[in-house]
């Protein structure tokens, strides 16, 4: 899994989102250094959809824009929830490691 | 709810087009909403926020692709263009040929198009460029607007009424002394403002104030920055310095830069000296018409104002009721007279320039139809594996984009060449030459003209092949040979139309060059020269006695068997021009104002001239001993028709003026042409010893080399007189030449034109044939395996064609003479109908049209009737 897919899939794991509400929050954690465009973004959200990770959900109530157009709106759906919780432990068994390997310890630093 | 849709977004939408339609269609509109909320963030670095974009779109694009197995619809673009280049290359003959088709045709409409636009339609490089009128006099009998006196200059400079600012300019040739020999230069005197009006800006020094035009200022002078480099070496202290003009000293005040270029007016030259015209005198002159008159318009000031004013100030300069020869006053554009009736010709140019673009178009359209259809077997593989006609289509117009595209590129250089070879070999006098240049906007609109016309020529025969390809119709079709036909029709008409007009222009080049001058121009040498270099002050009596021994020094050159004197080169402008009463004229209210030929020594006998009633001059009557003259036929039908001319009288002066002199008329010569094909005017001849010259030419008759002749000359004046300037010696030959050269240039640049035009025809007729004959080779076959002789084959096919080339022929022949009413103003002698004319071009472009058609004829019938008739591939 790709640090952008993560992210994205971390994002929607606050909550449904619609394309630029994924990129605020994506960025917004990362501070910027995780960037998404458009063209990237989307790319990710067809091959998402395509495993099934996510899908397209009715806009939450009370966040439907007033004047714009209706914008679509993504969910994890069950299989992209297990699969974000797979890759975050292993991860973490990943960062464990890292972490006991004597000249990484935090206690050295 | 709608929005206003920005640049931003329709630039986006574009990218978007990089994406496959099924996926854009999904999120292409969830993309843009993206896009925008994003544009509102990144709007303060807009450079670095597209920069973004595009990698991003263009790297995610790949992937999805991909992901679809197919591409975009830029990206088939760009695959059409690959896939259409290999196909071009595969055929470099075909490539090759229809892109030097559409670089002539483009290149050559380009730079018509470019000199029209230079010349004609661009206003003149001035300020208020479109309020600046010309002002001249109206003279009895001149058809022509004459220039103005230095009486009437004094007085509109005076009172400029509803102008801005009047200036005038003269020309004068002078003799310059005291910088290295004496030299002849070319001076310009000039009225206050001059240099204000044409934006002159001085590089050394300063320009001519209004204190240098007072009568009793010091003489100064002006010269041009190019005569200062030149002449005075780019000397840095050149102001100040005195010299010697004309035998008075003149004190040079300043460098005028060479941004300097005033309108050239009546034939004069660019100026190197500019002198004041000191008009404040007390008694301007009234009686010499040499000021060229140029007025600025008061902004608001009608073109009506300034006609009043003008017609105003002539009345009170040359009162009606004195009864003088001057009728009045008139303005015309400046431009107008800067251009004169070049632009007609330009347009001409263009007229013919664009036939052959289109006669180009035609010609690359037949052959893509033939190579649509030689195609078919490639195309109808690509449609049974898929492709939708569309698609087809599709390539094959990328092909005569990518063919548009290089033709247009190409004759962008043809035009450049073009423009740098007009610049080169056009008339010198052919107004704005400098300024025809190739120029950005010119070469876009008709590159890109060019580009549309091969899509617009391509469409047809795209669509005929990419519908056969699809459709599994057979290779060879009925309509294509029919379009084919008409194409062949239609540019042979145009073709036709075209060489219609070059050979009414040779012929009439023909006819003006072989037409008899009126004198003998074999072996004769012209040498001007400047009687200003003669001391001032010189008595008639020293002056003449000077000429005529230089005259008989000249005789006596080895290689000279004659030497005369005259006032005026031949075939050069009239130099003189004075106001006579000719007998039965002393009723008229005015005098007739007549051109004025002055000779001496032998020019009657070197020129060969034979007087057709009364005599020549006797050799006491040259010298000056009474007052006779000479006149030609059209002096004695304009003012003694159907009578004797010899024995009469012609005075000189107006028939108001009291006895001036009287001349008898001792005899009638022929008509000596000016300018070759034109009518000739009335003359009066005079010997020389009765006037005094400002400029002369000495014509030797020579049976050795004019190079030789001319050297001898220039040590004999040398010697003779080191004061004289010495300038052009040339023979009468090359000025004959040179009084051509405008006729001569109309008919070799409509000849180059008419000779492409007709080889693109000729080379439509040709393949047309060859190919609807290699198509037929079955049918053909089946003829001669029945014991058809192959001689009728042949006949047959050849006259198939030849009906088409018939018939454009006619087609062509008709639209000529509609158009030839565009000829008949530049046509001096022959008729713009000349039946001769279009019957050669008929007779000629069938037979050559039938002989294109029988080549391939006779070679694709020369087959094996077995080896056709074989079973053939799909």
């Amino acid at each position: 899994m790709t640090t952008r897919t993560l992210q994205i899939l971390l994002a929607l794991a606050e909550g449904p989102a619609h394309g630029y509400g994924v990129k605020q929050r994506v960025e917004r954690r990362t501070n910027g250094t995780v960037e998404l465009r458009s063209g990237t973004l989307y790319e990710a959200i067809q091959r998402l959809e395509g495993q099934r990770a996510i899908k397209e959900v009715p806009p939450p109530k009370g966040e439907v824009p007033s004047g714009g157009p209706p914008k679509r709106y993504y969910a994890l759906t069950e299989e992209g929830y297990h699969a974000l919780v797979q890759e975050i432990s292993r991860m973490d068994a990943v960062v464990r490691h890292a972490k006991s390997l004597p000249f990484l310890s935090t206690e050295r630093a | 709810m709608t929005r206003p849709t920005t640049l931003n977004v329709r630039v986006f939408r574009l990218l978007l087009k990089l994406y496959p339609g099924p996926y854009r269609r999904k999120y292409g509109r969830e993309m843009e909403l993206f896009f925008e909320e994003a544009y509102e963030e990144g709007r303060t670095q807009p450079i670095r926020f597209w920069l973004a974009e595009f990698r991003d779109h263009v790297s995610a694009s790949r992937r999805i692709r991909r992901r679809y197995g197919g591409e975009g619809t830029m990206m088939s673009l760009v695959h059409d263009m690959r896939w259409a280049m290999r196909a071009l290359r595969r055929t470099p003959g075909f490539t090759v040929f229809a892109t030097v088709v559409l670089a002539l045709g483009v290149g050559t409409t380009t730079a018509a198009f470019t000199a029209l636009d230079r010349v004609a339609l661009r206003p003149l490089p001035y300020q208020g460029a479109d309020r600046l009128l010309y002002l001249g006099t109206r003279i009895k009998d001149q058809t022509n607007l004459s220039a103005v006196s230095p009486a009437l200059m004094a007085a509109l400079l005076e009172s400029p009424g509803p102008a801005e600012a009047v200036v005038g300019l003269g020309g004068a040739e002078s003799v310059l002394t005291g910088i290295g020999d004496p030299t002849r230069v070319n001076l310009t005197q000039v009225t206050a403002g001059y240099f204000e009006m044409w934006e002159g800006r001085p590089i050394l020094g300063r320009l001519l104030t209004g204190a240098d035009h007072e009568a009793t200022a010091a003489h100064t002078l002006v010269v041009s920055e190019g005569y200062w480099r030149s002449r005075l070496g780019g000397d840095p202290d050149v102001v100040g310095r005195v010299v010697n003009l004309n035998g008075r000293p003149t004190t040079i005040v300043g460098v005028v830069s060479k941004a300097f270029r005033p309108p050239l007016l009546g034939g004069s030259r660019t100026g190197e000296l500019f002198v004041s015209m000191g008009l404040r005198q007390s008694e301007p002159e009234r009686g010499r018409f040499f000021i060229r008159a140029v007025a600025r318009l008061q902004r608001g000031a009608s073109k009506a104002d300034m006609n009043r004013h003008v017609s105003g100030i002539t009345r009170a300069v040359y009162p009606p009721s004195a009864g003088g020869f001057v009728t009045g006053a008139a303005t015309r554009d400046l431009k107008e007279v800067v251009v004169g009736d070049v632009s007609s010709s330009l347009q001409r140019a263009l007229a013919a320039v664009t036939l052959l673009l289109v006669i180009a178009c035609v010609n690359v359209s037949n052959l893509l139809l033939a190579r649509g259809s030689s195609r078919h077997s490639e195309l109808t593989v690509r449609g049974a594996l898929g492709a939708s006609r569309r698609r087809i289509a599709r390539q094959l117009t990328a092909e005569n984009v990518i063919l548009g595209a290089m033709g247009s590129g190409l004759g962008a250089l043809v035009a450049v060449a073009t423009l740098a070879a007009v610049r080169t070999w056009a008339p010198p006098t052919l107004p704005r030459l400098a300024e025809i240049r190739p120029d950005a906007l010119a070469l876009c609109l008709s590159c890109g003209a060019g580009l549309c016309a091969v899509i617009v020529v391509g469409l047809i025969p795209s669509l005929q092949a990419s519908r056969r390809a699809t459709t599994a119709r057979s290779g060879r079709s009925r309509e294509d040979m029919k379009i084919q036909g008409g194409l062949v029709f239609a540019e042979t008409a145009l073709a036709v139309t075209l060489v219609v007009g070059s050979a009414l222009l040779a012929k009439d080049l023909i006819d003006i060059t072989s037409q008899d001058p009126g004198f003998a121009i074999d072996g004769l040498v012209s040498a001007q020269i400047s009687v200003r270099g003669r001391p001032a002050g010189e008595s008639s009596e020293t002056a003449h006695q000077f000429w005529r021994s230089l005259t008989e020094r000249a005789r006596s050159l080895p290689g000279v068997s004659s030497a005369s004197l005259v006032s005026q080169q031949p075939f050069g402008s009239a130099g003189m021009v004075g106001i006579y009463t000719p007998e039965g004229m002393e009723d008229a209210p005015q005098g007739a104002w007549v051109p004025t030929l002055a000779v001496g020594g032998d020019y009657l006998s070197a020129t060969n001239m034979r007087p057709l009633e009364g005599r020549l001059f006797t050799p006491a009557e040259l010298e000056g001993d009474r007052l006779v003259t000479l006149v030609n036929a059209s002096f004695v039908d304009r003012y003694w028709p159907n009578e004797e001319g010899a024995g009469r009288r012609i005075k000189s002066g107006g028939p108001d003026i009291d006895d001036e002199g009287t001349y008898e008329v001792v005899g009638v010569v022929p008509d000596v042409s000016q300018e070759p094909g034109l009518p000739a005017e009335p003359l009066m001849i005079v010997p020389m010893a009765l006037e005094s010259l400002r400029e002369m030419f000495l014509l030797l008759g020579t049976d050795a080399d004019p190079a030789l002749v001319a050297d001898a000359l220039r040590n004999l004046i040398r010697q003779s007189d080191p004061g004289l300037p010495i300038t052009s010696i040339t023979t009468v030959e090359a000025l004959a030449r040179d009084a051509v050269a405008t006729p001569r240039f109309l008919a070799v640049l409509f000849g180059s034109l008419a000779a492409v035009a007709l080889s693109l025809a000729l080379a439509g007729i040709y393949g047309t044939t060859a190919y609807s004959t290699e198509k037929r080779q079955r049918e053909i076959g089946i003829r001669l395996a029945l014991g058809a002789p192959r001689s009728r084959v042949v006949r047959d096919v050849t006259l198939r064609a030849g009906a088409v080339v018939l018939g454009g022929t006619a087609c062509g022949l008709g639209v000529a003479a509609l158009a030839s009413t565009f000829l008949s103003e530049v046509l001096r002698q022959t008729p713009a109908l000349h039946p001769g004319v279009y019957g050669a071009v008929a007779i000629a472009v069938v037979s050559i049209g039938s002989a294109a058609a029988w080549l391939p004829a006779n070679t694709y019938t020369r087959v094996d009737p077995m080896k056709t008739l074989r079973p053939q591939g799909p």
